[in-house]
């Protein structure tokens, strides 16, 4: 049953949707809300803790992030700050969509900030049409309610500070 | 306790999260994602998509509603504006409205709104021409905006409506009696509402929108939104009853009678009361024993009290130092500020309107208590009458006090008093609820005059 905790250095075991087992050093599960209240709450003694709304590509990078940030926690911010933009550089949405419905999860709450704000600046400055594309958002209006909700936006209001 | 960690597999985890743990995707190679179902931005949860909009600078957001019913519906949510301000995101606009003059009225271009803004470096100097920028468009209100505690000027600019919209309410409804006319707004559109008609301007897109009217005709009476909702009371010679309106709605109704039938009034709110403060005694007649002038004096320095969400009014405040309440407003951590003039001065009083169950500031006990504060710094003797006027804003913890009419420079000349240090008309100062100082902010740009003003959060 505690095969993978250890006493000193503890491990734990963390499965995901496609049933990949990822062992991982308790002080890098911490950066885990999620995973600390369980530890917390004395519920660590499972030998293998289901994620599974997790794919392995996923909780590989997201643990990936916990890694860095727990042994460099630390050390200087800086360093932390080059290793997360060039922790999601080049990342495709989907990845970046799946990292942050995991950093959401299991409360990583730097994680979900830099993917979240990753994704708003592929956000900015796009006319409506292509934020539709970039990602395939279904156009669900009508082409009546489209052309009075951009009767609305005809102007961009100037005045803005 | 060691109940709940029985389960060697987290079924609890999986239960209370995972609305279908027993769900697989239909995949056999995990190290080949091309093959996966792509995860979208439709997959998201409404929560983590408003996380991700709200991160969004302003300029992106106008469009965005466009893209689909359900981003529209979110960008729209109490909640984006709730995560925008946690996230310093907001920035507190005064917005000047104003309506354009008699030249302008001959082009069928009826009003005009300024709004102030930040960082804003452009001229304010505007032809009628620039009202019409498309032909089916009407500048119909003009603005100009300013963030206070920036070192930026005013920004000017409109708001547009259809012809339609212009036609329908011709010039003139405004005529003369727009600067009776009181401004509010509720998130982040602002409502203008006059005598007879009432408009919805949209602070992101610009686009002025006519609403019901007020049931009742009014006046240079009280107006102020708590709770999503608009208040108005005074102002009306036939009615002491307090209207309802709700945007969701655009209807009104009449929610109460005021204990007092007041004109000239001024109205606030805070902690989900509504504050209609000083003005003039309406119908006195000669009848009473008591001379009108001891009850115009009354009501010209008393302020009542309706709570909105318990329908009923509490016991009725009158400023400590009498005179007659020329401007007020309240303040986010719970003050209602309250400038009154004794024919040669100025007194600035604080009434604390902090309730005991809203837990701000620590006290909560100490509702209805008065406290004098410093004046503004106006040219002590100044006479102060019907051609000076004051406007009173509060934006988050600061009052500001904006000169709508008059000269005190010219007061000021015209008593051998010295030049340089008066006020002119236009003239915004600033005061800092925390530190207790006057400042000056920028003069509001010439083309704005007679504005009325009202701090919107965008």
């Amino acid at each position: 049953m505690a095969s993978s905790i250890e006493n000193n250095n503890e491990k734990l075991t963390l499965k995901s949707s496609d049933g990949e087992e990822f062992l991982v050093e308790k002080h890098v599960a911490l950066q885990s809300t999620l995973l600390q209240n369980m530890l917390d709450s004395d519920c660590s003694s499972a030998d293998v803790i289901p994620l599974p709304k997790i794919d392995a590509r996923t909780l590989a990078l997201v643990l990936g992030y916990c890694k860095k940030h727990a042994d460099a926690s630390s050390s200087k911010q800086g360093e932390l700050n080059s290793f997360d933009s060039e922790f999601l550089k080049d990342m495709d949405m989907g990845a970046l969509f799946n990292l942050v419905l995991a950093a959401n999860f299991m409360e990583i709450k730097g994680l979900l900030d830099i993917a979240a704000q990753k994704i708003a600046d592929t956000i900015k400055d796009k006319p409506h049409q292509e934020v539709r594309e970039i990602f395939h958002v279904e156009n669900d209006y009508t082409p009546e309610e489209e052309a009075a909700v951009r009767e609305e936006n005809r102007w961009a209001f100037e005045g803005f500070p | 306790m060691s109940e709940s960690c029985n389960s060697r597999h987290f079924s609890w985890l999986t239960k209370s999260c995972f609305p279908n743990p027993q769900h697989h995707h239909p995949l056999h190679q995990p190290h080949l994602p091309l093959h996966r179902p792509t995860t979208t931005i439709s997959s998201l949860p409404d929560d983590l998509l408003l996380d991700i909009l709200s991160r969004l600078p302003h300029s992106s957001l106008p469009s965005l509603p466009l893209v689909s019913r359900r981003w529209s519906h979110l960008l729209h949510s109490p909640s984006f504006l709730l995560l925008r301000r946690l996230r310093g995101q907001l920035r507190r606009t005064l917005f000047a409205v104003a309506v354009t003059d008699s030249t302008l009225l001959h082009n069928n271009h009826p009003f005009l709104v300024y709004r102030h803004s930040t960082g804003a470096q452009d001229s304010f100097s505007e032809t009628a021409s620039s009202l019409a920028r498309e032909d089916d468009a009407v500048g119909i209100f003009r603005a100009a905006t300013h963030v206070i505690g920036q070192d930026s000027p005013w920004k000017t600019s409109h708001f547009l409506a259809d012809r339609d919209v212009a036609v329908a309410f011709p010039p003139g409804i405004f005529d003369g009696g727009f600067s009776h006319s009181r401004v509010l707004a509720i998130g982040r559109k602002i409502y203008v509402i006059g005598r007879t008609a009432t408009f919805e301007l949209h602070t992101w897109t610009g686009n002025v929108a006519a609403k019901s009217p007020m049931i009742f005709p009014r006046k240079k009476f009280a107006a102020a939104a708590v709770g999503g909702k608009i208040y108005v009371a005074g102002g009306a010679a036939r009615t002491s009853s307090v209207e309802e309106y709700d945007p969701d709605t655009d209807s009104w109704r009449v929610v109460s009678d005021a204990p007092r039938k007041r004109y000239g009034c001024v109205g606030t709110s805070v902690g989900g009361m509504f504050y209609v403060i000083g003005g003039l005694k309406i119908g006195a007649s000669a009848g009473e024993d008591f001379s009108r002038a001891a009850a115009s004096n009354y009501y010209a320095s008393s302020m009542d009290l309706y709570d909105a969400e318990a329908r009923g009014w509490l016991r009725s405040r009158a400023v400590p130092g009498g005179g007659c309440v020329v401007a007020a407003c309240a303040v986010e951590e719970g003050f209602v500020y309250v400038l009154t003039s004794h024919a040669v001065e100025l007194s600035f009083w604080r009434f604390d309107a902090r309730r005991k169950n809203n837990g701000g500031g620590g006290g909560g006990g100490a509702f209805g208590e008065w406290c004098r504060m410093k004046s503004p710094p106006l040219p002590v003797r100044v006479r102060l009458d019907s051609t000076m006027r004051f406007n009173c804003v509060g934006v988050g913890n600061k009052v500001v006090v904006i000169q709508v009419m008059g000269c005190v420079d010219d007061l000021l000349r015209r008593g051998g008093g010295r030049r340089g240090r008066g006020v002119k008309e236009a003239a915004v100062l600033v005061y800092d609820g925390g530190a207790g100082e006057w400042s000056r902010g920028p003069d509001l740009p010439e083309v704005i005059r007679r504005a009325a003003f009202v701090c919107v959060e965008c």
